[in-house]
């Protein structure tokens, strides 16, 4: 019967292998998507909210920023937890955690221009406002 | 399939900004180039909104990568999006001249 930790000996002096820094950067390691990778956490669910904010974009721009935010924030969360141990976790994830990220920001600035648009807008219709209003009272 | 574009013609959902502002968004006419690219006129969905489509293909690219995790997917997606969103800025400029 053989010990499951038979993967982990080194196979030319049986020696176990530990993960060294060196070990754990190293992009060969990790670059193997298959089974034994978890993937990033947030992963999926930043991607799928920086695509959302692109539909609310024009919902006053408000829903896409929220959304945006959101992202932003569960990206950074998910990106520590990859930064603390880089081996543990499938590349693939990993760029869909990035591809998130930039969807989100690219929502979060159209949300920005909506909003600056409409705020541009309601300062040119309380200006007209505020004139017609000091013709008629002076 | 008659049957849903009828429906979907009578339950239009209005552009709140457009209610409130009378000036079009960046979404307005999707609803419309969506009923229009149902009966499969492509040209006058396009001539609605543009941005229908490649958004649409955006989607069914995001599912199809969280499914199948295609090879470069996550670059694939950033690309489509940002052209989506570029599209979308485009067009609603052009509606904004070609209407004022």
């Amino acid at each position: 019967m053989t010990p499951p930790e038979i993967n982990n000996l080194d196979p030319q002096d049986g020696i176990p292998k530990f993960e060294t820094p060196s070990s754990i950067n190293n992009p060969i390691n990790n670059s193997n998507n298959g089974n034994g990778y978890q993937t990033v956490p947030n992963s999926i669910g930043v991607l799928v909210l920086g695509i959302l904010s692109i539909c609310f974009c024009w919902c006053y721009g408000i829903v896409s920023i929220i959304l945006g935010i959101v992202a932003l924030v569960l990206a950074s969360a998910g990106e520590k937890e990859y930064n603390l141990n880089p081996a543990r976790y499938s590349i693939a994830s990993y760029k869909n955690l990035k591809a998130g990220k930039t969807c989100a920001i690219i929502g979060l600035s159209l949300g920005g221009l909506t909003i600056l648009g409409f705020i541009v807008y309601f300062i040119i219709v309380g200006t007209f406002a505020a004139g017609i209003l000091n013709a008629f009272t002076h | 399939m008659e049957t849903i574009i009828t429906f979907l013609e009578q339950h239009l959902l209005t552009c709140s900004v457009k209610g409130l502002f009378g000036v079009d968004c960046p979404g307005c006419g999707m609803q419309r180039a969506f009923i229009a690219l149902l009966r499969g006129e492509i040209i006058e969905s396009l001539k609605l909104n543009a941005s229908l489509i490649p958004f649409i293909i955006t989607v069914f690219f995001t599912i199809g990568h969280l499914i199948f995790s295609f090879s470069n997917g996550a670059r694939y997606i950033v690309i489509l999006f940002s052209t989506t969103s570029l599209i979308l800025i485009v067009n609603f400029v052009v509606k904004l001249i070609l209407h004022s």
